[in-house]
């Protein structure tokens, strides 16, 4: 217990110092960019519709919160179901093709296969088979999500020390005990590489089926307003579309340091 | 007729087939016993098949001819029987000391907190006092060793398996970790099986030493070290050592003139 809190107690200050390090430089950055926009859109006399300047978007957001807020959700809501069904399936395929060789050759072509198809191709038709609903975007968001993990997967499964497996196999350890005590914790670094790939994907799934065929959500949200010309209104769903995929790659961040102290320690 | 061997392996053949489809023999009727309590050591140049006969004491291979047995009971390629510790530490990143000491009994599908209180208890007569929540990162590589040998006790095993688990180390944590481990095996009153190219570690820290020949591997001389226990820095320095050493050294030379 103690342990534990003193391990993110640690993790806690370690975060602080980067903070100094390696967001400060990257904030300065983005807000010189910003200051630069809203100077030039004054200067240069820049329509609203064309470029709308960051002051106005922050008013359109303001503004427009409730919209935007319900939209965000639901497509939080793909994302989310989306990339845990992506995660699953693509951990149980590399469990598969890890241990099974017949499996593996019938699998892989198929998985690697599957990513030389468009995206945008096969979203028409899951909205033909499947609706206006969640479901279209869900899957979208899956089937660009399962590929890295399962291929991250595969190899983590694959990075155990062949002399670790044998020193349990000398203890007559099961096949079971052997992928529990080393060959999943062995990959669970990959794992984590796949997702944090993955869970940015899964954002750009969701807003494609979303562009595809939808009634809600912020990709919806966006076609819209751009269809009205409400260049302001596209700019506002484009900044929470971001804030809420930085919160995500965040959030993934940060479980990789709970999950693995031993990476980060010195 | 004579007392029990704790271990005794007789006539071990191994051949396997090379890439370019010949046959290779990595040992040839390999015969020899450790008893119950003894330090023996297999003493050979590489590739004299010291691992492979490792690998099929502990159940992982089985020999192309010849058996195993542990107190008369056979055990050819069964595993499960033997403590074995290789030549790397193999500690996972992942677990803390102790959580790599106690790897063994969870893979038995032993107590988790009756293997804890117990990698605790022995934890300071193995020089680990303090590092318990270290991971393996932190550790140098006598600490590592440590870990893994204290791993190896606690797999409840009389018969441990050593394959170089000093080779990694430099020069002097070599010598220090010789000591230690006389001290540990005197300690914890196990029976040693060990693997080593090095004279030197093999005449301080057996009862007897089997020397190997090169490929196929065949016992080509035992010799009983009758150096005093218990043995310390200064056993290194004393005449009938460097007796010892200068027979032992003999038969290497010899050894390594045939080839």
């Amino acid at each position: 217990m103690s342990e534990v809190t003193r391990t993110v107690t640690r993790q806690t200050s370690l975060i602080g110092q980067r903070f100094a390090r390696d967001v400060v430089p990257a904030l300065a950055l983005l807000l010189l960019i910003i200051g630069g926009w809203e100077v030039a859109t004054i200067v240069l006399g820049i329509h609203p519709v064309i470029l709308p300047s960051p002051s106005l978007i922050v008013q359109t957001i303001v503004k427009d919160w409730g919209l935007l807020y319900t939209n965000m959700l639901y497509t939080l809501w793909e994302v989310l179901i989306g990339f845990g069904l992506g995660f699953a399936v693509g951990l149980i395929l590399a469990i598969l093709i890890v241990y099974s060789p017949a499996l593996e050759r019938a699998l892989y072509p198929l998985v690697v296969a599957s990513q030389t198809i468009p995206v945008f191709a096969i979203a028409p038709l899951l909205v033909i088979w499947f609706g206006f609903g969640i479901w279209p975007k869900v899957l979208i968001a899956a089937l660009i999500v399962f590929f890295p993990i399962c291929v991250n997967e595969v190899e983590g499964l694959r990075s155990a020390e062949p002399e670790m497996i044998d020193l349990l196999r000398s203890l007559s350890a099961s096949r079971w005990t052997i992928f529990r005590l080393v060959e999943f914790p062995a990959s669970i670094p990959y794992l984590i590489a796949g997702t944090q790939v993955g869970i940015a994907y899964s954002v750009i799934g969701a807003v494609i089926g979303e562009w595809v065929g939808s009634s809600r959500g912020i990709g919806q949200l966006m076609l819209a307003a751009n269809a009205m010309i409400r260049t302001d209104r596209v700019f506002a769903a484009i900044v929470v579309l971001s804030i809420v995929a930085l919160a995500l790659f965040a959030s993934v961040t940060l479980l990789s340091r709970v999950l693995m102290p031993w990476k980060y320690i010195k | 007729m004579a007392r029990e061997h704790l271990l005794r392996v007789e006539n071990l053949s191994m051949e396997y087939p090379s890439r370019d489809g010949q046959r290779i023999r990595a040992l040839h009727n390999l015969s020899f016993h450790v008893d119950e309590g003894e330090f023996v050591t297999l003493l050979g140049p590489s590739g004299c098949g010291k691992s492979t006969t490792f690998n099929i004491i502990a159940g992982l291979f089985e020999p192309t001819t010849g058996r195993v047995y542990l107190r008369d009971k056979d055990i050819t390629g069964q595993t499960g029987f033997v403590g074995y510790m290789f030549q790397k530490d193999l500690l996972l990143p992942w677990r803390t000391v102790l959580g790599n000491m106690i790897l063994g009994a969870e893979a038995q599908g032993r107590d988790r907190r009756e293997a804890r209180k117990e990698a605790l208890a022995i934890i300071e007569r193995l020089g680990l006092k303090g590092r318990e929540n270290a991971y393996p990162s932190q550790l140098s590589g006598g600490m590592r060793q440590r870990v893994a040998f204290g791993r190896t006790l606690l797999y409840h095993k009389d018969l441990l398996l050593l394959d170089e688990p000093l080779g990694a180390l430099d020069a002097q944590t070599r010598e220090y970790m010789q000591e230690w481990l006389l001290e540990v095996w005197t300690e914890f009153q196990k029976t040693v099986l060990l693997i080593s190219h090095d004279l030197d570690e093999a005449i301080f820290l057996s009862d007897r030493i089997y020397v190997l020949t090169k490929q196929p591997g065949r016992v080509k001389a035992e010799i009983t070290v009758d150096l005093p226990r218990p043995r310390t820095a200064e056993t290194r320095l004393s005449p009938s050592y460097a007796e010892t050493r200068l027979r032992v050294y003999r038969l290497i030379r010899e050894e390594e003139a045939e080839i």
